[in-house]
């Protein structure tokens, strides 16, 4: 009888971590393929069946940094970025202490903004390629940057807000009480305690603005142009430049894994608008 | 203790260094009162500025493109029509109402795999195993990548020719699907993909749910005899309903939005077999540029999405 | 050093009522407690008096200036909350210094009174350390000390030894007494601890859901509570309430409660006087009842339930039928179950009105 059970475990544990990698190989493998692809010669690439040995490559490297438009792309795709934290870190730290310390519009303000969120962007962006075409807007890296800026806000608001949550006011009022005006209050011991959230949020909006590519793809040309209209831009009259493409792709993947490793703690968090935790 | 007191008499007492509140009363202090009320509402300003500013403009804009024909491609200037375009949308066209029915299949498609999945996974990986930071950052990958980018590499590995899917699965089942390019299939290797980039996703939420459950039940059920089947279905799957629902609202709501993964893997063919809501408003807005009808059914889609899911987040606030 | 008065306060959240037509006179220089259970509004009226509150309605004076629009960091006042309220990101020296920084006072004065402080506290060797790394006592001693180094008019402190475990509740009551006597400023010290308030406040204020029901000197609370909830509130173990009723018979005025009858004629024309009902409820505190093994004139004869012997003296539960009283005595060799006699100290009967609560005497 005791064998059987010591057995019975074993099989299940066994199972467990069976199960286990199976997952994990399922996650892992796309990443996987897409990198060995983009060492890969064009006649590997498109060999019958798919090869795993093979003599890598760089040739798709220099292709994408010769023949591509990544190098104006990352440019540009940085400088949005930095456009949009820029705006939305200040804007949304402002916004969400105005909710969570003073509840102002009593939730209302909030709902609407959450709603922001709801809105499918391509349901969106008729009338913004109306408008921006008629104001003259179009591929313009400033348009681009609101807009991105416009879209992170609910989010960056939603997840200060739960941050802001856990730094009791007390510590403000303290600070009032002994002599700080509610700026300086601000200044001094909230902004400090808040920080690491608002390093959170930045990388957050960082990934969403750099991923985008809808609204990159129909309000900008050649001179906005972001790494995800590069990522698009690889087929020709033959078809599909896959070798290249796959060395843009993790060329544009490796900095989000990084800064994904940064927030990992934070990512359920984030993604549900701090209603997980 | 009783020696350091004696001293309080006479040293600690610093003597006072400022002057007594009184004075400053009649200065700057009074104005701070009277414009302290208005600060809150000054600090949200620039938020509901860049906010209202950036969605009811377009909002109005839209509003009046869907009274009129407007065809950016051609010559001749557009005429108002009324309410035209929404007749048109409730008549006429067929193309629309096969995007809505391809809307709620990959919805539901995606909800059906995704849900019980990601529970499926949260439950394997609810063990005191070491490595959870491991866990979560490799599973942070697929939602950190950008669609187009991963979803170009899925393409590739779909092709009917080097595809190594179609290679992997022919040497299982002896034939493969055309993926992509058939019709019947090209949905399912859409929502494929969906899957395998959110169900890490609603596998991270449901874990964190899982580890929040308090031990005592399940400790007397094992005393009861209870089997593992029925203290999950006893057990954790009514604890778990609320965070379940969450998911699926979560997922609900972005599967109606998507578009980058549909350019990226088939866009939107082959014909127009993946041809979401979404992707259908790219075509005629984008394509053909009939922004007048465009916008008409921009704004029907957008109120269908907020109206769904105000109802979804108000129910699962209740639960 | 300033006197507080609040006139006709009132504050509301929603739809609680915190605090309701509260008036409140806080003498210069005295250890004012503001007593009651929790939800009384005790950290209500301290938030309102320190400025991070507002009142709804009515003023707040302090050294007799209108101090309801002031912003709180001119009010001059102190605060101590609950919580500490520690800046954790902050050492102990920093958050020390910081109301003093905040004066714009030169650093080698800030470096002298924080030291000096510290050394009062006994937390000198922790100056360089984050709050984080400190226990719940050493906490509290640096709350303290950073409302310590500047001389405010008031030192507001809100339950600050609720968090304390029971010894060291204990242990800083009698040095908390001694820092702030030396303090020489005005402090409103806001505690449910009836014991707390008693033994260290000039003053204490009875709150109950947002009105004061009586403010006076401990003994005067002690002797003379106005009703039954300041009664039943004072005074430990709790005075015995027990329910009767007006009856007159014979010529003589008792009161009846069931179990037993206990004669009152002589008071009996006051009581009439002032009492909007028969039904009347008899207190008398535990320590104001005497217990005989042998039969006294006009003794109530009742039974030993259970028996909480403290040294010399017991805390001795007695049964009259129903009734249960509590009493404390001097040890008499008494066990559980014994038969005994009853008096009530007629002197220090209290006779509530039972539909108003109120004191009659």
């Amino acid at each position: 009888m005791k064998i059987e059970m010591k057995t019975k475990r074993r099989i299940v544990d066994s199972l467990y971590y069976i199960g286990v990698i199976i997952v994990l190989i399922a996650v892992l493998f796309p990443f996987f393929w897409m990198v060995l692809t983009s060492i890969k010669k064009e006649l590997d690439v498109l060999s019958i069946p798919p090869k795993i040995f093979f003599e890598p490559t760089i040739e798709n490297y220099t292709f994408v940094f010769e023949r591509s438009s990544i190098i104006k792309g990352l440019i540009n795709s940085l400088v949005i970025v930095g456009g949009v934290i820029a705006l939305v870190i200040p804007i949304s730290m402002l916004a969400a202490y105005s909710f969570s310390r003073f509840n102002v519009g009593g939730g209302h303000f909030q709902f609407y903004i959450l709603t922001v969120r709801m809105f499918p962007p391509i349901a969106a962006i008729v009338p913004y390629f109306v408008i921006f075409r008629n104001f003259g807007l179009l591929d313009n890296i400033i348009s681009i940057t609101l807009l991105n800026a416009l879209f992170n806000m609910p989010f960056t608001i939603w997840l200060l807000v739960g941050f802001l949550r856990e730094i009791p006011q007390d510590l403000e009022e303290a600070a009032m009480i002994e002599g700080a005006s509610r700026f300086e209050a601000f200044r001094e011991i909230t902004l400090p305690l808040i920080a690491p959230a608002l390093a959170v949020a930045a990388i957050f909006a960082a990934i969403f603005t750099w991923n985008e590519f809808l609204f990159a793809f129909i309000l900008t040309r050649s001179e906005a142009i972001t790494v995800t209209r590069v990522m698009a831009g690889f087929y020709t009259e033959r078809g599909i430049l896959w070798g290249p493409l796959s060395a843009c792709a993790t060329l544009c993947t490796v900095p989000m894994f990084i800064l994904a490793l940064m927030i990992q703690k934070y990512i359920v968090r984030g993604l549900t608008f701090g209603a997980v935790r | 203790m009783a020696t350091s007191t004696s001293r309080l008499n006479t040293k600690l007492i610093p003597a006072p260094f400022f002057p007594l509140a009184n004075k400053k009363i009649d200065g700057i202090s009074k104005m701070s009162i009277k414009t302290e009320k208005y600060v809150p509402y000054l600090l949200v300003l620039p938020a509901l500025v860049l906010v209202f500013g950036l969605t009811l403009y377009p909002l109005f804009h839209a509003l009046y493109y869907s009274t009129r024909d407007t065809d950016l491609t051609s010559p001749i200037p557009d005429t108002f029509i009324g309410i035209n375009n929404y007749r048109k949308m409730l008549n006429f066209d067929s193309t629309l109402s096969d995007a809505y029915v391809r809307s709620l299949t990959f919805t539901a498609g995606c909800l059906v795999l995704q849900i019980p999945l990601g529970l499926g996974i949260a439950l394997l990986l609810n063990r005191p195993i070491r490595g959870h930071k491991i866990f979560r950052a490799i599973f942070a990958m697929p939602l950190v990548v950008a669609p187009i980018a991963i979803g170009q590499i899925w393409r590739m590995m779909y092709h009917y020719e080097f595809g190594v899917i179609k290679y992997l699965v022919s040497s299982v089942f002896g034939t493969s699907p055309n993926w992509t390019a058939d019709p019947n299939w090209a949905m399912i290797s859409i929502i494929i993909y969906d899957t395998w980039q959110w169900t890490p996703f609603v596998a991270l939420i449901l874990l964190a749910g899982l580890q929040g459950l308090p031990p005592e039940p399940y400790e007397s059920a094992t005393i009861y005899g209870a089997s593992a089947f029925q203290k999950f279905r006893y057990i954790t799957l009514p604890k778990m309903r609320p965070l379940i629902g969450l998911a699926a609202i979560f997922r609900m709501i972005d599967t109606l939005k998507t578009w980058d993964p549909i350019w990226a893997i088939t866009w939107g063919g082959p014909g127009q077999a993946t041809e979401t809501l979404s992707y259908y408003l790219y075509r005629i807005g984008f394509r053909y540029f009939w922004v007048g009808y465009a916008s008409a059914v921009s704004l029907v889609f957008l109120y269908i999405v907020i109206v769904v899911s105000t109802v979804a987040l108000r129910k699962g606030a209740k639960l | 050093m300033a006197g507080v008065s609040l006139k006709k306060v009132s504050k509301k959240f929603g739809d609680t009522t915190a605090v309701e037509d509260l008036t409140l006179e806080i003498k210069d220089g005295e250890f004012f407690s503001l007593l009651g259970p929790s939800g009384a509004g005790k950290t209500t009226l301290l938030r309102m008096i320190a400025g991070v509150e507002k009142p709804d309605k009515g003023n707040i004076c302090i050294d007799d200036v209108v101090v309801t629009d002031i912003p709180p960091k001119n009010r001059e006042v102190t605060m101590v909350f609950q919580s500490y309220a520690l800046f954790p990101h902050k050492t102990v020296y920093e958050n020390m210094a910081y109301p003093l920084r905040k004066r714009k006072i030169p650093e080698a004065e800030i470096k002298k009174i924080v030291e000096e402080t510290a050394e009062i506290l006994h937390i000198s060797p922790l100056l360089s350390r984050l709050p984080k790394q400190l226990s719940g006592g050493e906490r509290q001693r640096v709350g303290l000390g950073r409302a310590m180094v500047r001389q405010p008019k008031v030192c507001l402190l809100d339950e600050p030894l609720t968090n304390l475990d029971a010894k060291l509740r204990v242990e800083m009551r009698g040095e908390f007494k001694k820092i702030c006597k030396n303090l020489q400023t005005t402090i409103v010290y806001a505690t449910p601890d009836q014991l707390e308030a008693v033994t260290m406040a000039d003053r204490i204020a009875v709150l109950d859901r947002g009105r004061v029901l009586q403010y006076d000197t401990p003994d005067s609370l002690y002797d003379h509570p106005k009703n039954l909830f300041v009664a039943g509130f004072i005074g430990s173990p709790a005075m015995n309430f027990i329910d009767c009723t007006l009856v007159e018979k014979n010529e003589k005025t008792y009161l009846d409660a069931a179990e037993f009858k206990y004669e009152i004629t002589d008071k009996a024309e006051k009581i009439r006087k002032k009492c909007t009902t028969q039904e009347i409820v008899l207190g008398t505190r535990p320590e104001d009842i005497e217990l005989d093994v042998s039969r006294q004139k006009n003794a109530i004869q009742a039974d030993v339930s259970i028996l909480e012997p403290m040294g010399h003296r017991a805390i001795v539960h007695v049964q009259i039928g129903k009734i249960t009283l509590v009493a404390n005595v001097n040890l008499l060799g008494l066990k559980a179950g014994d038969r005994i006699w009853l008096r009530f100290n007629k002197q220090k009967i209290h006779i509530f009105d039972k539909k108003t609560g109120i004191s009659i005497m």
